[in-house]
């Protein structure tokens, strides 16, 4: 299938105006909309290798990255995010479209795909095995599966579990999204990985994407089966520690991360206890990546 | 003469219990909320489910029948009085 990588930005920013690109996120078409080039270009760095079609078809979500209204234009450059002709949040200056673009499809998948159990939680998968790791935001979520996945883990989110009936973890591969001092920390551990452009001063603090592994981007049409929960937290200067957590206990901290499990009612439940049967789960705290790494390596060969 | 009213107690009818290594979750249809409690906890639950509605003092009776140690019956009823898990009608 045709990947971004494949088209140049003429036709790319064509179809972006038209109305006629749509990107195919594993299972799910979005099609997208924009004629503001900053993200136009962002967009085409951080998405180079996923599959997208120039010529339009069906599609799951409307999203249009779009300058708002006229009388604000006078103030400064922004955009702002559409989904289905609604603009459910404030605009932002130009410069941070890309990401407001990440922020917003997280909305918009955690708000309506309800076929899955979405959980806010990265996953991940090493040698066949899929890993949940949840935590609530600042935990080093996304600062460690960025690491995961440049170490040759295949990034199946930095950011959202979706979890169908057959208790697959369903992919979606796409740029990470990295905060602050992580983003330093994973530029210095590795220099050649591909960024999207610094967005500063944003709500979240500075924020950078990461471009996806083209490996675990190829393979967002195969799901993973779910083999470990792991409730990462980073501490400054703390020594690896790891407790293992009982799965009444794992499904509590899951529920409370969960976005739509009151919306599924008894199918959440039942989602929820078969997954936390089948996968164990463990609390790890750390401030080493190396040692955090390994520890996750040993209980996938162990547990897993 | 002090008037004693006689309680009575029961289950929610529309639970679903799922047995786990560190006690059981709950899963109330009624509410939509999600319990895990200890074994002690789902075990005076799982007891009281199928009488339906029954007078307190004599489950209270029937568990000390059971149960060793009873002193905890009333903090481990109201946990689940709590949880909206049983009721005092």
């Amino acid at each position: 299938m045709l990947t971004i990588s494949a088209c140049s930005a003429k036709e790319l920013n064509c179809a972006l105006r038209s109305g006629c690109f749509r990107l195919h996120l594993g299972d799910i078409a979005l099609k997208i909309s924009s004629i503001i080039p900053e993200f136009n270009t962002a967009f085409r760095q951080l998405y180079a290798d996923h599959p997208v079609s120039l010529t339009g078809g069906g599609y799951d979500f409307d999203i249009a990255i779009s300058p708002p209204s006229w009388w604000r234009r006078w103030f400064r450059r922004n955009a702002t995010f559409e989904f289905c002709g609604d603009t459910p949040f404030l605009p932002m200056e130009v410069g941070h479209a890309h990401a407001m673009f990440e922020w917003g499809l997280n909305w918009a998948i955690a708000s309506f795909l309800h076929n899955y159990l979405v959980l806010h939680s990265a996953v991940v998968e090493w040698k066949g095995k899929g890993v949940l790791l949840s935590a609530v935001s600042g935990s080093g979520k996304s600062t460690l599966s960025a690491e995961l996945s440049l170490r040759g883990w295949r990034l199946l989110s930095d950011e959202l579990a979706l979890i169908d009936d057959d208790l697959k973890l369903i992919p979606l591969a796409r740029p990470v999204s990295l905060k602050n001092s992580s983003i330093d920390l994973i530029r210095s551990r590795h220099p050649s990985a591909i960024w999207g452009p610094l967005a500063r001063e944003t709500h979240k603090g500075t924020v950078a994407h990461l471009k996806a592994p083209s490996s675990s981007v190829e393979k967002n049409l195969v799901p993973a089966i779910p083999k470990l929960i792991i409730f990462p937290k980073w501490t400054a200067n703390s020594p690896l520690r790891i407790e293992p957590v009982g799965a009444g206990q794992s499904a509590l901290r899951l529920i409370d991360q969960a976005f739509n499990y009151s919306i599924l009612g008894v199918d959440g439940f039942e989602r929820l206890v078969a997954l936390v049967r089948t996968a164990e789960a463990w609390e790890i705290e750390y401030s080493s990546l190396d040692e955090a790494r390994g520890a996750l390596e040993d209980l996938v060969f162990e547990r897993g | 003469m002090e008037n004693q009213r006689i309680h009575t107690i029961s289950a929610s009818s529309r639970l679903l219990i799922e047995q786990c290594d560190d006690g059981a979750l709950v899963f109330n249809l009624d509410t939509g909320a999600t319990t895990l409690l200890n074994n002690r906890a789902s075990a005076l639950l799982r007891f009281l489910l199928p009488l339906g509605e029954v007078a307190e003092t004599e489950f209270r009776a029937d568990v000390n029948q059971l149960w060793s140690e009873t002193s905890d019956f009333s903090a481990i009823f109201s946990l689940l009085e709590d949880s909206q898990l049983v009721f005092r009608c």
